[in-house]
């Protein structure tokens, strides 16, 4: 017995090596595998009628049954069945006994021969293989049902847990276990089947097309249940969780009956298997559960599935192929003689154009007549500019605002400054007055500029103007109807009011 | 029959909001969240219900709007090269044929429905499908070959048929490493497509055509709406009945918020907005310049005399001729000949008798130097610096594109409404560097 694959779990039968398992499966590489499976099937035969070790005599009359049911069955005797059987001992699937019954006879004695009996690995290798020769690819569904006994497993399961029964812990976690590995088993080989079917439809989309209602609607349904389960099933978990985990899992671990496993393991195994089952309903932190996943896969399917069938439907409607059809214009378009005519094929086949009209109308398109010929009708009045330059007229594009941050900073300070001397000026000839006095170049400057507000807001009744006032935020500056008009004294002249008087003050004063 | 009224449920305070939304479907067939420009979808979507109704009833045209694309499907009469403007790269220059067949290759990839690719994919799908073709190939060594990706790449990314989610097709293209990954967008990839029959059933491009002995005035309503002038000489009789017939072009005038110039050769409606094309004329850039500018010339020379008057292929025959061209290089092989479709039969076409001034060729060879010693050879952009020639042959095209002008071996054929705009000629400078608007005669005396 090898030791080291076993562990301390077994009893060294399950310690057969890797290599020698795959040696099972040797035989279906063997010339004329499928003599061999017959040979298998024969000797399976034969062990359901409770025959476990048989002759070749015996093997080669079961095989002779079979070839009148099955045509392909090969009818093998003699030395070459016995080869056949050798050989497949050889690979482990057989072991190889001497016939130990009794001869009676001398005779039959020195004729004894081996007798032949699957072994346990070899019969799993045999089952194996047949099961995937019969597989049927149209069973596979996605199993709604499911939702339903899960639902009442986890509430059962909570009942149980908190009353303390232990068995029935463990008959609910185990119905759980393969609830949840069945329907991962069950997605998974639909959609791989699902993926299949969209993947070799050119050769075969009226299967496809028999089949698409059916299976946009067992998805939908599906989908429908997922939704209509997926909040119950998550409470029903956290129900469980309340009723305590830890209890739970070492009742299900108590109540475990397999004899080869040490009590710590079986409750590792079943916090192991917990825990998986626990992360297919509820949530992780990535917000994605067993379940979700399911749905979004299921999503993806529904739309791959859709947009096959948009393809098929293409192809159906044309009685032609969608991708033969562009490979056919791609064919044509490369066998025509010049551009001209390859542009004229490819806008035409694609059905891509674009309306083209002539611009420039007249201002007073009535004046001319519909019988005038073009050729006597005047010209239109189109702006020239751009015949004329190459540029177009008007102002044209807006230009980039240049980010030249050190000038705008020096033109800010420079304004700052001018603004802070203005102030100044305006508060010294509200202080000073205007009259009197010679006036400084700035403050003449905002006098000038409060004066022409003044006249422009004048009032003019009767020819006379009566009164204009002109302010801007530090000072008030108003004009006042007087007999001796006021003289200002400016750098570079004086400044005449006649007929008028200057009253400036600051707007402070004026509020207060 | 009665001509059906358009925007016809439109109250007048809307109906500038309306005339634009037509303006915009008419001038972009595909229109989504940010192609052609963001914030156009918005414009057009509220008024999806109206828009459908009155391009169906007017023109037979199919408008498919979602909330995330609206799309144009036209009914075609003629084919029109110059429309290849469609198919441009980033630079505004036109695909060539390699590119509009990897645009096909490339969208043929997406047929499985992956949501999600790489550029490494797309090239990897690509790569044997362009081997199958004759003459196209693609060798990742070769940088022409990987430019024509990174166009046909960027053409659908900016209609949204694809979206970036990481990488970017310049480091692809910069080097063997770089990748990118794109977003598919199925819905919008399907509405690129959209021929009038399924291409595979098409001996012939007339398969991509309306019967033109369908009714005319559906026919004549779409020319008016997509050509810039119609002229009465293309017409066959019946079609040129109802272009007279009053109303209709008044009808699509209302529709668009265009202004109907009706002369006595033809129709025109004249877009005051400039934005209702493709090529806007008279418009910014140097070759809208240029060719305004020629067209001066020409009107000089019109009044001078100068001219003689020559007949030139008719509509008819040079449609003729285009499709004869492309049904030769059908590939037969790819073709479902059991599903065949009876193509259209169209009229053989008549030699048309009109005669119509010619400018010859070492005429307008004259003119465009003239242009170049006036305002100076710096003023048409440094693109066309030094290449006169290249600027004459462009402004041509261009002018050819609006119907102004028609090509025929050794010059181009005045057509009548390209004398619109003959006051361009009043722009040129009098010697004294005064613009001689009320001196006409001034300015053509110019050397």
């Amino acid at each position: 017995m090898n030791e080291g694959t076993g562990g301390p779990r077994g009893w060294g039968l399950d310690s057969l090596a890797v290599g020698d398992r795959l040696r099972l499966l040797q035989f279906v590489r063997r010339d004329e595998a499928g003599g061999y499976l017959w040979v298998l099937r024969g000797i399976d035969r034969l062990r359901s009628r409770h025959r476990v070790q048989v002759g070749v005599d015996e093997v080669a009359s079961v095989l002779r049954e079979l070839s009148e049911g099955y045509e392909e069955a090969p009818r093998l005797e003699g030395v070459l069945l016995r080869e056949r059987l050798d050989s497949l001992a050889a690979d482990g699937l057989l072991h190889r006994h001497d016939d130990v019954s009794r001869a009676g006879s001398l005779a039959g004695y020195r004729n004894r021969q081996s007798v032949y009996q699957f072994s346990e690995l070899g019969y799993r290798a045999y089952t194996l293989v047949e099961e995937l020769l019969g597989a049927q690819v149209h069973d596979v569904n996605l199993s709604r049902l499911a939702f339903s006994d899960v639902l009442e497993d986890l509430r059962a399961l909570a009942r149980a847990n908190r009353s303390g029964d232990g068995r029935q812990v463990l008959r609910r976690l185990s119905r759980l276990d393969e609830a949840v590995k069945d329907m991962g088993r069950r997605s998974a080989r639909f959609h791989v089947t699902l993926g299949e079917i969209v993947s070799m439809t050119d050769a075969s989309p009226e299967l496809f097309l028999r089949y698409k209602n059916a299976l946009l609607a067992h998805m939908r349904d599906f989908m429908d249940d997922l939704d209509r389960y997926l909040p119950r099933l998550d409470q029903a978990v956290r129900e469980v969780e309340e009723s305590g985990v830890y209890t739970m899992l070492t009742r299900a671990a108590e109540a475990d009956e397999r004899p080869l496993l040490e009590a710590g393991a079986r409750m590792a195994d079943w916090e192991q298997r917990w825990r998986g089952l626990r992360s297919w309903f509820v949530a992780g932190t990535d917000g994605r559960s067993g379940v979700t996943e399911l749905h979004s896969a299921t999503r993806t399917a529904v739309s791959a599935v859709i947009a096959l069938l948009r393809q098929l439907s293409e192809a159906g409607r044309s009685g032609v192929n969608r991708a033969s059809e562009l490979r056919h214009l791609a064919s044509w378009l490369v066998r025509a003689p010049d551009e001209d005519a390859a542009h004229a094929l490819a806008t035409a086949a694609f059905n891509l154009s674009s309306a083209r009209h002539l611009g420039g109308a007249y201002d007073d398109e009535e004046r001319i007549d519909e019988g005038t010929r073009w050729w006597d009708s005047p010209g239109v009045e189109i702006a020239l500019t751009p015949f004329r330059t190459g540029r177009p007229a008007g102002p044209g594009a807006p230009q980039p605002v240049r980010a030249d941050t050190g000038a705008r900073a020096e033109l800010r300070r420079r304004q700052v400054a001018e603004r802070a001397a203005e102030r100044a000026a305006a508060r010294a000839l509200a202080d000073d007055g205007p009259v009197g006095r010679e006036l400084g170049e700035d403050e003449t400057r905002v006098l000038l500029r409060l004066l022409t507000k003044a006249l422009e807001a004048r009032t003019v009744i009767s020819g006379r103007l009566s009164s204009g006032t002109g302010a801007d935020d530090i000072v008030v500056l108003r004009l006042r109807p007087a007999e001796t008009g006021d003289i200002v004294r400016i750098p570079g002249g004086t400044l005449h009011l006649p007929g008028f008087a200057l009253e400036i003050e600051t707007l402070e004063r004026t509020r207060g | 029959m009665a001509e059906p009224r358009a925007a016809a449920d439109v109250a007048d305070a809307d109906l500038g909001s309306y005339q634009a939304a037509v303006r915009l479907v008419l001038s972009h067939g595909l229109i989504t969240a940010r192609h052609p420009r963001p914030g156009i979808l918005d414009r057009v979507l509220p008024w999806a219900d109206l828009l459908a109704r009155d391009l169906r009833d007017l023109c037979g045209y199919t408008l498919v709007a979602t909330t995330r694309q609206v799309r144009l499907v036209r009914r075609l009469d003629g084919l029109d090269p110059s429309r290849g403007r469609v198919f441009v790269n980033r630079a505004g220059r036109a695909f060539d044929r390699r590119r509009l067949a990897y645009l096909c290759l490339v969208l043929s990839t997406f047929q499985r429905s992956r949501v999600e690719v790489s550029l490494t994919d797309i090239v990897r799908a690509l790569t044997p499908a362009a081997q199958a073709i004759d003459g196209l190939g693609y060798d990742p060594l070769q940088g022409p070959h990987k430019a024509a990706v990174v166009d046909v790449v960027g053409w659908l990314l900016d209609r949204d048929a694809l979206a970036v989610s990481d990488g970017s097709v310049e480091a692809w293209a910069r080097s063997a490493e770089g990748d990118a990954l794109f977003d598919v967008d199925h819905d919008i990839c399907a509405a690129l497509l959209r021929p009038a029959r399924p291409l595979q059933h098409l001996t012939g491009a007339a398969g991509l055509l309306e019967d033109p002995h369908g009714p005319a005035a559906a026919r004549v309503r779409r020319m008016v709406l997509e050509r810039p002038v119609v002229y009465y000489a293309d017409l066959d009789p019946e079609a040129a009945a109802v272009l007279r017939r009053d109303g209709l072009a008044e009808n699509l005038a209302r529709l668009t918020g265009t202004v109907v110039e009706r002369r006595a050769e033809g129709v025109s409606l004249i877009d005051p907005s400039g934005s209702f094309t493709d090529r806007p004329f008279p418009g910014r850039g140097a070759l809208a310049r240029a060719a305004g500018l020629l067209l001066g010339k020409v009107a000089d020379a019109l009044d001078g005399g100068m001219l003689r008057r020559a007949a030139g292929p008719s509509d008819a025959e040079e449609q003729a001729a285009l499709r004869a061209r492309l049904d030769k290089a059908v590939p037969e092989d790819t073709l479902a000949r059991g599903m065949a479709w009876d193509l259209p039969r169209f009229a053989s076409p008549e030699v048309s008798a009109e005669t119509l001034p010619l400018v010859e060729r070492h005429r307008l060879e004259q003119m465009v130097q003239e242009l170049y010693t006036e305002f100076g050879a710096d003023s048409f952009t440094a693109a066309w610096r030094a290449d006169p020639l290249g600027l004459l042959d462009a402004s041509l095209a261009f002018l050819s594109d609006l119907r102004l002008v028609r090509p025929v071996p050794g010059g181009v054929l005045v057509l009548p409404a390209a004398v619109r705009y003959r006051n361009i000629t009043q722009a040129l400078p009098t010697p004294d560097g005064q613009i001689g608007l009320f001196a006409g005669a001034t300015a053509q005396e110019q050397p």
